[in-house]
């Protein structure tokens, strides 16, 4: 994921932990 | 090792179902060589071949199924779990999806030729949802193979087999002793190296807490949803603007943001 000098980090646990801490979450439009 | 041969004799099926389902229930325990063994048996006359195929299939198809029904149960969080045993859990996930993507349920049997995808892809049919039946058949296929081939082997070099049991047992319990400390070294320096990698990478991530401050800053990073378009249509719940991007193409949502700005990705 090394953009050059770009910070790109990826997050710990994903989706899921991010949503077990308690995170704020919404919803992606209805897809094909 | 003769009192070996002669337990595989006498208890071969029951051996055979034993250690093939230990291995397809995730048991890093070796099912091969007995299958080999087992095949050499077989040209001898000591063991049935129709009874040692379709135990062995149906060893297989229990342990795969539990995984599928694990999978349709708990989705993705049973894919994790599985994966943590892989290096990265994030790449394990987004590398068995895309395979099970391309080729849909008949890369389920070449599954057990894959390393990291043979253990991941019944959980995986089950969480996208594959039917029982459809998926009972693709792994019966797979089983019968992988199954089929190794017991084929030990049936046309059974001479072979016998030859490296008797040789085997002539080395005595003090051979395999140091055969067991070699191993027991392999998988200590094996595990040392995954630790420091695992390590390596933590400190690379970011974690919840300093993504949720980061948020909480005027100058918030920008999400990527990088999941397949499969993963999103199953669970269409995102991080708070988080924008959907091709992970192979990332560069067009990356195009116009500025390069100070911190960008966090999740795939799983």
């Amino acid at each position: 994921m090394d953009q050059g000098y770009r910070r790109v980090r990826p997050l710990e646990g994903g989706l899921e932990a991010w949503i077990e801490a308690g995170g704020q979450i919404e919803q992606f439009e209805v897809m094909s | 090792m003769e009192e070996m041969t002669s337990l595989l004799t006498q208890h071969g099926l029951a051996l055979v179902f034993a250690n093939v389902l230990l291995t397809q229930a995730g048991v890093p325990v070796p099912a091969i060589p007995i299958l080999i063994v087992a095949g050499a048996f077989v040209s001898q006359g000591q063991i049935a071949l129709a009874p040692l195929i379709l135990v062995s299939v149906v060893a297989s198809l229990v342990g795969d199924t539990l995984w599928y029904a694990a999978g349709r149960r708990y989705g993705y969080r049973i894919l994790r779990t599985l994966c943590r045993i892989a290096i990265e859990p994030d790449s394990c996930v987004k590398q068995t999806e895309t395979i099970f993507e391309r080729w849909g349920a008949p890369s389920l049997m070449l599954a057990k030729y894959v390393p990291g995808f043979s253990t991941v892809a019944p959980p995986l049919a089950g969480t996208m949802r594959l039917g029982l039946p459809a998926f009972l058949a693709y792994s019966a296929v797979a089983a019968l193979l992988w199954a089929g081939v190794p017991i084929a082997l030990g049936a046309v070099f059974h001479a072979e087999v016998e030859r490296a049991l008797e040789w085997l047992g002539s080395m005595g319990t003090g051979a395999v002793a140091v055969i067991a400390a070699i191993v027991l070294l392999y998988v200590g320096v094996k595990a040392v190296q995954r630790f420091m990698l695992i390590r390596f990478l933590r400190m690379a991530r970011i974690s919840v807490e300093e993504l949720r401050d980061l948020m909480r800053q005027e100058s918030k990073p920008l999400v990527l949803d990088v999941r397949s378009a499969m993963a999103r249509k199953l669970d269409p719940r995102r991080l708070p603007g988080a924008v959907a991007v091709d992970i192979n193409a990332p560069q067009a949502a990356l195009a116009a943001v500025p390069p100070d700005r911190d960008v966090v990705v999740y795939c799983s």
